[in-house]
């Protein structure tokens, strides 16, 4: 007999089920294929005249200083998700556009006397955040001849983000609370004058299919320049690169 | 910072230096063949020469002179290398620089030359490796030939002997060690092979592919057989790289064919299909890519070329892919041994140009030999060489019937046939059609209309049989609705309950909409006015 167990099971499962929507649909269809609708949809698909999708990207800042003021360590990151239009000039030339949330974390490297954050006080971690929301465009290049996928390609483009929720983290070496047995505590510093919440962004990214490699430069400095503070001395610009991964789908 | 942005330069400069650079294949077409001297007694197998008397098919075709050897020779001495020399398409792919093209261009016997780039997709999914038979295995491995009527066509000592089967594969590893294909060389069964991607004879490396889908044709494990064809002959070529590459191997594939032909296939039998990597759905016409038009001119050349329907049903793309939408080949869809109906991954039809597709269907999951063992593999990949071993005991079965005759026969062994519909076909081959002259079925049916909808209600003698006998499959009412414009608007499968074979809501018809319904062999189609 071609039936086993399993195969009974599915199909008592599967009649069970039959037998439910048969009550609901009084007919017993179990597959079904409206082809008209099909045909008249419009095409779909990632070489089409329009495509849209979702973003997922990470990046690394990396650790490389304006001035040895101002070091950020490897965790300062930044996080985007959001979503994607792309218009098809022609196989080879596209334009697009962006909206996306990012999460910009600048991470104060410590272990420099020089900080000019916290002078002379070396703290746990020392950070930064800018909570972004904003959009931007990109033209596209693909290379090669291909069907309807993404294909090879290079966008350069840029993103203009606003900062609606800023503020700075400091978690203490010397944290009082940390001796006596409890969590540690943190000192969260928000409504920051000095901060610029305006940020923007050139970018390059080389993708290969849904995958890219993303870099970024930050055309925007992050320290307003007419607010000062820590002793009458602004803040030194922190690094301005980024390179992360970047997934489009 | 200098150095930063040097890098970055650099990063971007490595990822896309293998386009801007240039070399890159191309197609190459010349002008004519002149000076060209062929005589068809040296070029082609005895076994070639008689399937194109069988055809009525002129043994001076100039679509098998060879290039012209200048011509090539020319070519070669300015290009990087050349791949494949196609005479059915008095062309050449070669690899070449962009200041290279443009001297071929100059040259006044090269008529066209296109870009030619993309990827491929083995058709088949899910593999499941095992060591030893599990209790599904074995029971899907005795339905997969029993559900074509196996014991028909070995009642009559048909195996297959004296046809000559071509397998298209990314490799066939481990064939030649396998116990499964030990009758294979016993029986000097395998009477050509060809590495088209290395240039050499050895096919048993490369992907494992071949070796499962090989194995659906001609395997034994334990005796019992895999495929209908177990005493066939075998053409085994090896016309794609490993999962990793990704250029095309669509010249691979022509190349192949032309060698397969001239080697004296009745047979081409390939699990390999093209898709969105280079084309659009518009695309999928049968005219478009060069691999569909190969297939179309094997065929044109006596073959009988079978092609997976592909496994994107349940993808954005949905549709078949190339060579699978040449109206010359059979596009073998899959179905799920469990359920009796459509695999969720099955490719659907109809073609761009609106050709029913695909002609038929077989199981969509398999049990197959792998290099490591028996194990049970899904995908279309493994319907399409079921079927040839199929058709391979059709031939056998009817030596005298010329291209047209065998393309109309196996469409005809078809179990729904003359019903179809754009995932199923003409169904599941059967022996029994092949052999005998259909018998006319049984009425197992009407078509009743009621207010709201149309009934399709079967005799009260068979109501409660709704299993097929010979291979435990659940039977099931399929009806299709068709447009006055002749196209398939709407299609479904309906389980019957009781005397109710299926409800067809008049909301989804329009005056003058044919409805076709099928149940249990017999076929019926009712007007809606």
């Amino acid at each position: 007999m071609f039936f086993t167990k399993v195969t009974m099971r599915y199909i008592l499962i599967t009649s069970f089920f039959f037998c439910f929507a048969a009550s609901c649909l009084a007919q017993n269809t179990i597959f079904e294929r409206d082809v008209a609708s099909k045909r008249n949809r419009a095409q779909t698909g990632e070489n089409t005249k329009m495509h849209t999708g979702v973003i997922l990207s990470y990046g690394r800042i990396l650790p490389v200083a304006e001035a040895d003021s101002g070091k950020v360590d490897l965790r300062s990151s930044i996080l985007s998700y959001g979503f994607y239009g792309k218009r098809r000039i022609n196989n080879t030339f596209s334009f697009g556009w962006i909206i996306e949330y990012s999460r910009m974390s600048y991470s104060i490297a410590q272990d420099t006397l020089e900080n000019k954050f916290t002078p002379g006080i070396e703290h746990e971690s020392d950070r930064f955040n800018w909570n972004l929301i904003g959009g931007g465009g990109f033209f596209r290049t693909n290379f090669g001849k291909r069907g309807n996928v993404l294909g090879k390609h290079l966008d350069i483009g840029g993103n203009v983000m606003y900062g609606f929720a800023v503020k700075r983290v400091i978690s203490r070496k010397d944290d009082p609370s940390v001796a006596m047995g409890s969590e540690q505590q943190q000192n969260v510093y928000k409504r920051l004058k000095f901060i610029n919440r305006f940020q923007y962004d050139a970018f390059a990214r080389i993708g290969l299919g849904n995958f890219g490699v993303i870099g970024r430069y930050r055309l925007s400095d992050l320290w307003k320049s007419h607010e000062s503070v820590n002793n009458n001395e602004s803040f030194p610009e922190l690094s301005r690169f980024t390179v992360g991964i970047d997934l489009r789908l | 910072m200098k150095g930063l942005v040097a890098s970055l330069l650099c990063v971007l400069s490595f990822f896309t230096a293998s386009d801007l650079k240039a070399q890159d294949r191309y197609w190459v077409e010349f002008s004519d063949k002149s000076g060209s001297e062929y005589n068809p007694i040296e070029y082609l197998n005895p076994s070639a020469i008689e399937r194109r008397i069988k055809n009525n098919l002129n043994l001076n075709d100039s679509t098998d002179f060879p290039v012209n050897v200048e011509y090539v020779e020319k070519v070669q001495s300015i290009v990087d290398s050349v791949r494949v020399v196609s005479r059915w398409f008095n062309a050449l792919s070669c690899h070449a620089t962009d200041s290279q093209i443009d001297k071929l261009k100059d040259l006044p016997f090269v008529t066209d030359i296109t870009p030619f780039q993309s990827s491929r997709k083995q058709i088949s999914r899910f593999p499941q490796k095992s060591m030893s038979m599990s209790m599904r295995e074995r029971s899907v491995l005795k339905a997969q030939t029993e559900i074509m009527q196996a014991e028909r066509f070995q009642m009559m000592d048909i195996y297959g002997q004296g046809v000559k089967v071509a397998v298209f594969d990314v490799g066939f590893k481990s064939v030649d060690e396998r116990e499964e294909f030990k009758h294979l060389f016993h029986n000097d069964q395998v009477i050509g092979t060809w590495d088209f991607v290395g240039n050499s004879p050895r096919v048993y490396h490369g992907g494992t592919h071949g070796t499962s889908v090989l194995s659906c044709i001609a395997g034994m494990i334990d005796s019992i057989p895999v495929g209908l064809a177990t005493k066939a002959d075998f053409l085994l070529a090896r016309t794609e790289r490993n999962l990793l590459e990704l250029k095309s191997e669509e010249d691979f594939w022509l190349a192949a064919a032309e060698w397969a032909d001239q080697n004296g296939a009745h047979i081409i039998s390939s699990s390999l299909g093209y898709t969105k990597q280079r084309y659009f759905w518009e695309d999928m016409d049968g005219q478009t890519s060069l691999v569909s038009r190969a297939a179309n001119m094997a065929a044109s050349k006596g073959i009988i070329v079978l092609n997976s329907a592909g496994n994107d049903g349940d993808s954005d793309w949905e549709y078949l892919g190339a060579p699978a939408d040449a109206d010359s080949v059979l596009a073998i869809g899959g179905i799920d041994p469990w359920t009796g109906f459509t695999t969720v991954f099955s490719s659907f039809g109809p073609t761009a140009d609106e050709r029913q597709k695909p002609n038929l269907t077989m199981f969509g999951h398999a049990t197959t030999v792998s290099p490591k063992g028996v194990e049970m593999a899904a995908g279309t990949s493994f319907s399409c060489p079921l079927v040839a071993g199929f058709a391979a005991c059709a031939i056998q079965a009817n030596p005298d019937l010329n291209w047209e005759q065998l393309f109309e026969l196996l469409e005809m062994s078809g179990n729904m046939y003359p019903y179809a519909d754009l995932v199923h076909g003409y169904g599941i081959p059967r022996a029994e059609r092949v052999l005998d002259p259909i018998a006319k079925a049984e009425k197992t049916f009407r078509i009743e209309s009621l207010s709201n909808s149309l009934l399709v209600k079967l005799n009260d003698s068979i109501a409660e049989d709704h299993v097929h006998k010979e291979a435990s499959l659940p039977l099931y009412v399929f009806y299709k609705i068709v447009g006055k414009d002749s196209l398939i608007k709407y299609f479904a499968v309906s389980w019957p309950e009781g005397n109710t074979g299926a409800r067809i809501s008049k909301a989804r018809l329009e005056q003058g909409d044919v409805v076709h319904v099928f149940y249990k062999g017999y076929y019926e189609i009712y007007t809606y006015n």
